[in-house]
């Protein structure tokens, strides 16, 4: 009967020479040898008294871990037995329960029982059983254990092994059945030349079905109980967007993802299930394969004060670096119960990325190439003036006597205004004037063509898995380089992955990890304009390539005003941020036996971050400072007044941080009462340590076109030299322990608690280790008896769930904080002391914040999972939220922490998909992603200044976070000026009483959505497949560009020569009467020349009436809120996989060819008139979004 | 099997709980806990930190100053936006905002003071608990005392009726809220009499000086000791009409400090840690003149103040203005105090206490006609001018009546003063706030006359309001309510 299994060696290896780690494979090949032994000689102590006979093979089956086969019916025939062994051989045992109609034998691996032989029972030749042996697997080849088998007429069951074998009597013609929760049963007729049966079991469709890794668990589906939401990344894949987080977008329940920037290095926004906590990092945690990922920059900002062009928003977020195609699914933890073994940093929300892994067999090599273009703006989408119209327009204020270039000390050549200056000075004849007011008319300079282009980006990746099935490697090379429509906006990406997973025997399982990334990215430093910006203010009327009158020197004896070129500039000042980033990890897992697992995982990663940034001497930033134009002669003297004569400015800033983490988790999981019941918990310790180090260095007398070398003064190093040090150690310790047990595969208890401690410098420590708990209940319903057989109803499952998070404030402590000044201020103060001073003042009252997290879920499938529905309702209260109060300046402080906040989420998601043609030809899918959230600051005791609550920062009791407030608009007045309720212009005019600012403005709504969500269609009809994406947002205000407040003279808000306008402002207020049919104030200066004021019956921060100007109110009026929903089409994409026929002779195994089109379609507020609704704030600088195209291949060979 | 196992928990546990990794670490943190740490506090927090500002709306009240427009360079609308400071406004903090002042968190010594007084109650609060030797903790102690004594001082004087009022009583007008410890509240807080408060200051000046005379260090000017603390008492009392107290503390003074910086031998600055007069130096020079765009010179009625001979106005103090500059300050005399030494900031000098003993001894005369008093009083004031006027022409005092006498030493007070410390300004309240004119010129060549009446209510500055809003336990003092318009 004994019988070689597994081959011991499934062909060659294909060998690459690179691949260091393989060695453990090869080792592995070399020798698994399946191990023998007679299952008959297994010693068992066994006892039993008057036990049904199926109870007590089961006993033993549990003890001696030996499958057993038989006819249940014939089993349960049998008389109770009795018995008491110690030691004795399983033969001796079976001997003496089985009685005498019953004889046994030893069967591949495990033992037969059936009736005795009895000549005189008459043999039905037609009912002939022959033994059927085989193994289940997964769809990955893994053997599946526990699946139940039993052959449909006979009766005769058994159940898998843990290496998926199982042997089965059946009679002929009979249909077998394979069943396991969370898999598609699956029946079989065999016959009886089948040797080896090899059953392939699927999951269930539209179900959570594979073991649940959150992360630092593996959850098997049944046991999980908290709102887990689980996505493969091939289906949100959108080549050309470079990460992850962007294709998120509208696909994921209670994930709010607003892209507020078209800039390549932009990261977006993420909220998952709101915002809750005023003072916090509201973003999720990002976790890959087990390792937290850390922001790419961290260095002490205090350091970088007074650094040149430091914008390391640019190195986008702690995913920027994963290659998306490396990728295999998402999981998104919500509530409590999913998120509190990761402790306080997770008050977010969790998103745990699981990367690609080898699939066993030969090596399979995907390559996948994209080109990608971005449609540049252009005038057509905004609603600005071109040459002819803005000249209109600096006509009329003319003829309305507007005071136009009255304020404005420099007059620009290439204005209107100019030329009428010359005019009336007599500079010029009427003729000329004409003449050149006609070249400026139609000079209509395209900015956007000048400053922005049509960018062509390029993705390219290459990937190579393969494996025998113990050892199976995946590794992967990926190119990328994406140009931003903008000129200087630009990012380079170079990944690099590998993974590699082997079974040591049959208990040790290790994947190591590799990979790492470098990337350099290219954008606007601070001290200039964005590209966007610039061109959406310039008036078209400008010559692009002459440099304009900007300034006047801070030299009294520098006459000539400090010019200034766009254009020119561009060239002349330099931001570049490089980050590379190495990681590695080891995970083992040892299966102890028994139940008992150990996993262990120790990751680390190096994170190299630099940047370097300049100014060259050309620049208007350094003629600024310098205090004349390069090229003008001063005499000597003047040189050694001013700080940087020669050069320019450059700085560098280099970090490296060493991150580590080890994760070490005890897992239990044993089945209770005959595998009813399954009970498990984890005990795990995690230790994490992260050091930073870096310098940064700003030098003046910068030369980059000559070798790269300063040539500073000594003014100018005192002045603008810099030099700073980092060096952070973060180190955290936190343990966690998660239990659970589950009833007769219907209901499930959880309950998980964390606790954490770490370094930080003056915390509570009677609260070093701060708890978080998460309890949660699943029900099972479709495993109930009247469910189980319902064709209609596939799925049905509910889970509730309740948790505590903390939250630390880390700016304050129990004691007296010092600080040792940093920054520009001086380290030795002028008493000759170290310049310490007060941080914090003792706060022993104040406690954790805590979030108290409600969560109600129901899932449901129909008709195979057709149709399934997601749906989860939760309620988040934070509680003792820190917020800071102002107190009186007698305290010599300026505020207080108080844990008084309060803040609510209440929310629901909704997911449906739906197939409602499937055939083997075609098959339609939809899906539709919702979620609602209602956020509420419970708290009114806040305190905030006017400008917070116009700008939406001010936290407003019974209101959202991010609301905001408008002044009351009251239309125009006879003079064409904008009026506010109860504004005078005069303070002495109003006997009104004065209001608190609440009461006078006006809510404007919200700026995030309250629902949001996407839905998207996939058709696919053979080989070709259509999907479509579409993305909304409701429920959202937004307020229009600022009419005036962008391109206003300071004070006077008349538009200068140089700026172009809306075409909105050419409809304004111009004669008494017009207030009739336009809403566009008119342009009026009062006396003083600057614009008129109003008095509104409020008082601001400082407790003075409040006095603003009518265009400011004008810009901040409710009439200029407008509605921020939108739907957006996000994606539209074909494909077309090659039928294999036609590329077998190229040696493919698949070629699939795509076409896709982003963003090609917005719909909206009529009244934005081509302001992006996703972009927030009126006047924001950030790159506008455009459309996208993209084409790519994929081949696997 | 098991045992290895085992081991790799325990070794794991082991690791991670190791108390070091845990230790609470920070480059840039400290938890104060030696005594030497509360002394670098107290540097930093009760001593006036370069950042912070005091005096700047004092310098604008007074006579000494001339504010002019700017006419070309540099060309910002903010040059004149301090204006309503200078033309007694009311509301000038709101009217300041209005116009687009970059100063008006600078118009705030409400909020200064009180920031070093909490710097002062940090080091009285936690100093006992600290570790260190009691001497050292004295030594602290006393500083700490001398500095909340100071700056409730300046609360007061800017904040408060001065405490000789002619009509009415210090225990009936109201002063500033007194704090003395280290928590922080959100009760509102009353403001004290201004009699509670000067009770308050003589009494941690008793103490600061105990304590400074047991600890008779003298390490640099940098630190207030036993003779900067009597300085100070001096100063108070002669606010007080104390004259015997402010005779008794001056002559500490000049008991160990009795030179005087001889102008006619010395072009170095006066305002340094290397003059010889040098008690106490703190802050910055940013408290005279903030340079923030605002074109002020030295006020027409101080130029004429100034006599041929005064070694003070040829560059030490003032300098005459140079032609190329005329444009921008069309005054005599520029204020140069600033320009001479780089690490200027405020001084208490030696000189002041010569003058404040003047002053007393003249007033002690003046009440009981001993005409030795008078005699000391000049002795006083010659050894100062002697030292301030040029050798040769230089004539001294010779003794005249009591009132007469009183005018020159308060004469001299003013030019050795001149912009330093809102001396001019809490001066003339104590002078019984007489009327006071000041020249506003809008654009060149156009003045406007303003005017401070005699017992003005402007001559207690209005709390600011933003302070106001942040304590509703204060009362705001009684001020003018219309705009105050040129005569």
């Amino acid at each position: 009967m004994k019988r070689k299994l597994i081959p011991p060696c499934k062909g060659a290896w294909h060998s690459y020479a690179f691949f260091l780690l393989l060695v453990f494979g090869l080792l592995m090949a070399a020798g698994p040898i399946y191990a023998q032994k007679i299952v008959l000689d297994t010693k068992v102590s066994y006892k039993a008294n008057k036990k049904p006979l199926l109870f007590a093979l089961k006993d033993i089956r549990v003890i001696t871990k030996v499958r057993f086969t038989y006819n249940e019916d014939l089993i349960r025939r049998q008389p109770p037995v009795t018995i008491d062994v110690k030691d004795e051989t399983l033969e001796q045992v079976l001997k003496k329960i089985l009685g005498s109609e019953l004889e046994f034998a030893e069967n591949f691996g495990g033992i037969m029982i059936m009736p005795k032989y009895n000549p005189e029972t008459p043999v039905n030749v037609n009912k002939l059983g022959y033994i059927i042996n085989g193994r289940v697997v997964n769809s990955d080849g893994e053997p599946i254990p526990g699946v139940g088998v039993q052959a449909q007429t006979s009766r005769q069951g058994t159940m898998t092994g843990s290496d998926g074998l199982f042997s089965l009597l059946v009679e002929e013609g009979e249909t077998m059945k394979f069943s396991q929760i969370g898999m598609k049963s699956v029946f079989i007729k065999p016959s009886q030349s089948e040797s080896f049966l090899k059953v392939t079991m699927e999951a269930a469709p539209m179900q959570v079905q594979e073991v649940l890794v959150n992360g630092y668990q593996r959850i098997e589906p049944r046991l999980a109980t908290g709102a887990y939401f689980k996505i493969n990344a091939a289906e949100i894949m959108q080549p050309g967007v470079p990460t992850v987080d962007k294709m998120l977008q509208g696909k994921v329940p209670g994930l709010m993802i607003i892209n507020n920037s078209g800039s390549v290095n932009a990261a977006p926004t993420m909220r998952l299930r709101g915002t809750s906590t005023f003072m916090g990092n509201a973003a999720p945690l990002w976790v890959v394969d087990g390792m937290i990922k850390q922001e790419p920059v961290n260095i002490n900002a205090a350091n970088l004060s007074g650094f040149l062009g430091g914008n390391y928003s640019l190195m986008g977020n702690a995913i920027s670096g994963v290659n998306p195609y490396d990728i295999e699914s998402i999981t998104v933890l919500r509530d409590a119960a999913a998120t509190s073994i990761y402790g306080v940093r997770a008050a977010n929300g969790v998103i745990v990325i699981t990367t690609k892994r080898g699939k066993p067999g030969p090596v399979e090599v995907t390559y996948n190439t994209s080109v990608t273009t971005k449609r540049a703006p252009r005038y057509s989408d905004y609603n600005l003036m071109n040459s002819a119209e803005r000249i209109q327009f600096s006509k009329d204020m003319v003829a309305d006597g507007v005071p136009i270039g009255q304020t404005n000390a420099l007059k620009i050549p290439g204005s209107y205004e100019y030329l009428l200056g010359q005019l009336y000075a007599k500079q010029i004849t009427e003729e000329d004037f004409n003449r050149q007011a006609e070249v400026l008319s139609s000079r209509n300079t395209d900015w956007f063509k000048l400053l922005f282009r049509n960018a062509l980006s390029t993705s390219q990746n290459l990937s190579f898995s393969g494996g025998n099935g113990t050892t199976n490697y995946y590794i992967s090379l990926g190119y990328l380089k994406d140009l931003g429509t903008a000129k200087l906006d630009e990012n380079q990406r170079y990944t690099f992955s590998g993974k590699v997973g082997t079974m040591f025997g049959k208990r040790l399982r290790v994947d190591v990890n590799f990979g790492g990334n470098l990337s350099k990215k290219l954008g606007y430093a601070d001290q200039i304009e964005n590209a966007f910006n610039y061109a959406y203010r310039t008036s078209r009327t400008l010559d692009p390539y002459q440099s304009y009158p900007k300034a006047y020197s801070v030299f009294p004896a520098v006459t000539e005003p400090l010019r200034f070129n766009y254009l020119k500039d561009l060239d002349n000042n330099y931001l570049e941020n490089n980050g590379h980033s190495i990681s590695t990890s080891v995970q083992a897992s040892y299966n102890i036996g028994k139940g008992w697992r150990l996993d262990h995982q120790t990751s680390f990663s190096v994170d190299a971050f630099n940047s370097y940034s300049y100014a060259t001497d050309q620049s208007y930033y350094i003629t600024g400072i310098r205090g004349w134009n390069l090229g003008e002669i001063y005499p000597e003297s003047l040189k050694k007044q001013t700080s940087i004569p020669n050069g320019g400015l450059g700085a560098v800033n280099y970090a490296n941080s060493l991150f580590l983490q080890n994760v070490t988790t005890l897992a239990y999981t044993r089945s209770l009462r005959q595998s009813k019941d399954q009970v498990y918990f984890n005990l795990g310790l995690e230790t994490n340590a992260r050091t930073t180090k870096g310098a940064q260095e700003q030098k003046s007398g910068f030369y980059p076109d000559r070798g790269m070398q300063f040539f500073p003064t000594e003014m100018g190093n005192f002045v603008y030299g810099k030099t700073g040090l980092t060096d952070l150690k973060e180190n955290a310790l936190g343990v966690y322990f998660a239990t659970g047990y589950n009833i007769n595969n219907l209901y499930t208890i959880s309950a998980n608690v964390r606790s954490d401690a770490s370094n930080r410098f003056g915390q509570y420590s009677n609260q070093k280790f701060s708890p978080n708990y998460g309890f949660g209940f699943s029900w099972l319903a479709k495993n109930e008896a009247w469910l189980r057989d319902s064709k209609l109803i596939s799925d049905l499952r509910l889970n509730a769930s309740y948790g505590i998070q903390g939250n630390v404030i880390s700016s304050v402590g129990p004691e007296l904080i010092a600080t040792y000044a940093s920054g520009s201020n001086p380290l030795i103060n002028i008493y000759d002391r170290p310049n310490v001073q007060l941080k914090s003042l003792p706060y022993p009252d104040l406690r954790w914040e805590k979030t108290h997290q409600y969560n109600a879920g129901l899932f449901v499938g129909f008709i195979d999972g057709r149709i399934n529905a997601d749906f989860n309702l939760y309620k988040k209260l934070g509680k003792d939220l820190v917020v800071t109060h102002d107190v009186a300046y007698e305290n010599g402080v300026t505020n207080t922490f108080l844990n008084i906040g309060r803040m609510n989420n209440t929310g629901a998601e909704l997911r449906i998909g739906v197939v409602p043609v499937k055939t083997r030809d075609i098959r339609l899918a939809i899906n539709f992603t919702n979620s609602w959230n209602k956020n509420m600051i419970v708290d009114t005791t806040m305190r905030n200044a006017r400008g917070n609550y116009l700008a939406g920062n001010a936290n407003v009791g019974g209101k959202s976070i991010g609301s905001f407030y408008s002044y009351p608009y009251t239309g125009l007045d006879k003079e064409g000026l904008p009026t506010v309720k109860d504004g005078v212009y005069d303070m002495q005019e109003s006997s009104k009483e004065l209001l608190p600012i609440t009461s006078y403005l006006v809510y404007s709504g919200q700026k995030l959505p309250k629902l949001q969500g996407g839905f998207s269609l996939d058709f696919s009809y053979k080989s070709f497949a259509v999907s479509a994406m579409f993305v909304y947002h409701f429920g959202n205000h937004i307020r229009l560009n600022y009419l005036y407040s962008n391109n206003g003279l300071f004070g006077t808000y008349m538009p200068i020569s140089e700026v172009n306008v809306n075409k909105d402002m050419a409809n304004r207020w111009r004669k008494p009467g017009d207030e009739q049919f336009t809403d566009i104030p008119a342009l009026k200066t009062f006396r003083g020349g600057t614009a008129p004021y109003v008095y509104l019956p409020v008082l601001d921060q400082n407790g003075v009436r409040e006095r603003i100007d009518v265009y400011s109110i004008y810009d901040y009026a409710d009439s200029r809120v407008v509605s921020g929903s939108f739907l957006k089409c996000t994606n539209i994409s074909a494909s077309y996989t090659v039928p294999s026929a036609m590329i077998q002779r190229l040696k493919l195994k698949s070629l699939n060819l795509g076409l896709s089109v982003a963003n090609p379609l917005t719909i909206a507020s009529r009244k934005l008139k081509g302001q992006d609704p996703e972009i927030d704030g009126a006047g924001s600088a950030a790159l506008p979004i455009t459309p996208m195209y993209t084409g790519s291949v994929n081949l696997t060979f | 099997m098991k045992r290895n196992i085992l081991l790799l928990i325990v070794i794991t546990t082991f690791f991670c709980s190791c108390k070091k990794f845990l230790e609470e670490q920070s480059k840039t943190e400290i938890i104060p806990k030696r005594t030497s740490d509360f002394g670098d506090l107290l540097a930093g927090q009760g001593y006036l930190s370069t950042d912070n500002y005091m005096f700047i709306e004092t310098m604008l009240l007074s006579d000494d100053i001339q504010y002019f427009s700017s006419t070309t360079y540099p060309p910002t609308p903010t040059a004149l936006a301090d204006y309503p400071v200078f033309q007694w406004q009311a509301d000038f903090i709101t009217l300041c905002q209005q116009s687009g002042s970059l100063s008006i968190d600078r118009f705030n010594t409400w909020k200064t003071a009180y920031k070093c007084i909490l710097g002062s109650n940090i080091a009285l609060q936690y100093l006992d608990g600290s570790i260190g030797s009691q001497s050292e903790k004295d030594w602290y102690k006393g500083q700490a005392y001398a500095l909340r004594a100071f700056n409730h001082f300046i609360l007061v004087n800017t904040y408060g009726n001065p405490y000789n009022d002619s009509t009415t009583t210090p225990d009936k007008s109201l002063g500033v809220p007194i704090r003395l410890d280290a928590n922080v509240t959100e009760k509102p807080m009353a403001r004290n009499t201004v009699k509670e408060v000067y009770n308050q200051i003589t009494q941690d000046l008793d103490s600061a000086i105990t304590l400074l005379e047991r600890e008779r260090r003298n390490f640099s000017p940098r630190i207030i000791d036993r003779s900067s603390a009597h300085l100070l008492a001096s100063r108070v009392y002669l606010y007080m009409e104390d004259w015997t107290k402010v005779v008794e503390n001056a002559s500490k003074v000049i008991e160990v400090h009795p030179d005087i910086l001889d102008l006619n031998s010395n072009t170095n600055s006066i305002i340094s840690t290397s003059n010889i007069e040098c008690l106490f130096w703190y802050g910055d020079s940013k408290n005279y003149f903030d340079n923030i765009n605002r074109v002020v010179s030295l006020s027409d009625d101080l130029n004429r103040s100034f006599e041929d001979d005064d070694l003070r106005v040829a560059g030490f103090y003032c300098d005459r203005t140079p032609d190329f500059l005329k444009f921008l300050f069309p005054s005599d005399l520029m204020d140069n105090k600033w320009q001479v030494d780089n690490s200027n900031g405020l001084t208490w000098r030696t000189s002041e206490a010569y003058l404040n003993r003047a002053e007393a001894n003249i007033q002690l005369y003046r009440i009981t006609g001993d005409v030795s008093k008078a005699q000391a009083a000049l002795d006083d004031l010659n050894k100062l001018r002697v030292n301030r006027y040029l050798t040769g022409t230089y004539k001294p005092w010779t003794l005249v009546s009591g009132d007469k006498l009183l005018q020159q030493c308060r004469d001299e007070r003013r030019r050795e003063f001149t912009m330093e410390e809102g001396h001019r300004w809490f001066d003339l309240r104590r002078y019984g706030m007489p009327e006071i004119k000041h020249i506003y010129t809008p654009a060149p060549g156009e003045n406007q006359i303003f005017t401070l009446k005699k017992h003005d209510p402007q001559y207690t500055l209005p709390i600011p309001p933003d302070a106001l809003q942040r304590n509703p336990g204060l009362v705001q003092n009684k001020q003018i309510t219309t705009l105050r318009k040129p005569d």
